[in-house]
């Protein structure tokens, strides 16, 4: 039969291309999957992909189905503007993404305008202020972002740049002030502002017991590649959150290890090993 | 919660055994249903869009 001999043919006239063809095809459509498993979506693929195997052979020429060959072609167009449409925030965050830089390069090529000794201390003031706050059960949400921050988040808040101290951060969070109920912006060894409001992250896996703080503190580190401190009202437990992931439970030398990693004092476990200048 | 605590102190298993569970374990059956779908969809185009000269 005509069909299985073409197949037979392009198979044996080009083994390589026909492997290459087929595992790019293939990873092309986990790719897909994957996202659309990462947006709880996956069952769009039930429709997804009997629907591509009914276009492949309607639009064929085969056949030479004129009008639903056409529309089907055409499917392609209509089905990337409905990802953006669906899913503008994932697309949104994944734009972002490529636009920055690797977290690991980004830390170690920063220039601050201040000394290595002047980070080491600005960091254990950071360290000093989480303790204490976690010990008072006062609640805190720390950003600390090597990168230029977005205006939007910065003008939700207050601006402040100011040299950042232990008591300058505790004062902040402090319950009366009205400052308390945001985030703080720091980069180097500055405050850039303070009581920012925060995208939150719409995440479905995030345990239930964690409240709007570290919500707001996993939806930032979704969007930009920045670090955050969350110290906890209700527990007083400090943690971080990169990368839209959080990690629980950090006492003092952890925290100062985080923090140099991610001042780029201190290299990343599986990271590049490169000094940082400046 | 005791799992959180647990990860923050575990060790990582090496590199190459991670890529080889990410290759060749994580998702397999996603990774076999899309290595399938572009087999049928190559053999679909390769049959039905190949004109006979």
């Amino acid at each position: 039969m005509w069909f299985f001999e073409n197949i037979k043919n392009k198979i044996v006239g080009n083994p390589v291309t026909f492997a290459l063809d087929v595992v790019l095809t293939a990873l092309l459509i986990y790719g897909i999957i994957a996202f659309l498993k990462k947006n709880n979506a996956v069952r769009l693929v039930l429709y997804i992909l009997p629907f591509t195997l009914i276009g492949v052979v309607l639009s064929s020429p085969k056949l030479d189905m004129l009008v639903s060959g056409k529309i089907l072609s055409y499917t392609v167009v209509f089905a990337i503007l409905a990802v953006v449409l669906l899913f503008p925030q994932e697309t949104k965050r994944g734009l972002l993404k490529l636009a920055s830089p690797k977290d690991t390069h980004e830390a170690y090529a920063t220039e601050y305008a201040v000394s290595d000794d002047v980070l080491h201390h600005t960091i254990s003031e950071i360290v000093r202020a989480s303790q204490n706050m976690a010990k008072k059960n006062v609640g805190a949400l720390i950003v600390i972002t090597t990168q230029e921050v977005p205006e939007h988040i910065l003008e939700s808040g207050t601006k402040l740049d100011s040299i950042l101290s232990c008591a300058l951060l505790e004062s902040i969070f402090n319950t009366k002030a009205p400052l308390h109920d945001g985030a703080v912006f720091v980069r180097g060894n500055r405050i850039v502002a303070a009581g920012c409001f925060l995208p939150l992250s719409q995440s479905t896996t995030i345990d239930k017991e964690l409240g709007t703080r570290h919500r707001a503190a996993i939806g930032v580190t979704e969007n930009y590649n920045v670090l955050t401190i969350i110290v906890s009202e209700e527990t007083g437990v400090i943690s971080t959150a990169q990368h839209g992931r959080i990690n629980r439970y950090y006492d003092s030398q952890m925290l100062t290890e985080k923090l140099e990693q991610a001042y780029g004092l201190k290299a990343v476990k599986g990271g590049k090993n490169r000094k940082k200048e400046g | 919660m005791a799992d959180e605590v647990k990860n923050n102190g575990a060790k990582k298993p090496n590199k190459f055994k991670r890529f080889l569970k990410a290759v060749f374990v994580h998702n397999i059956g996603w990774k076999l249903l899309s290595l399938a779908s572009a087999f049928i969809i190559w053999a679909l185009i390769a049959g039905l869009w190949t004109i006979a000269a």
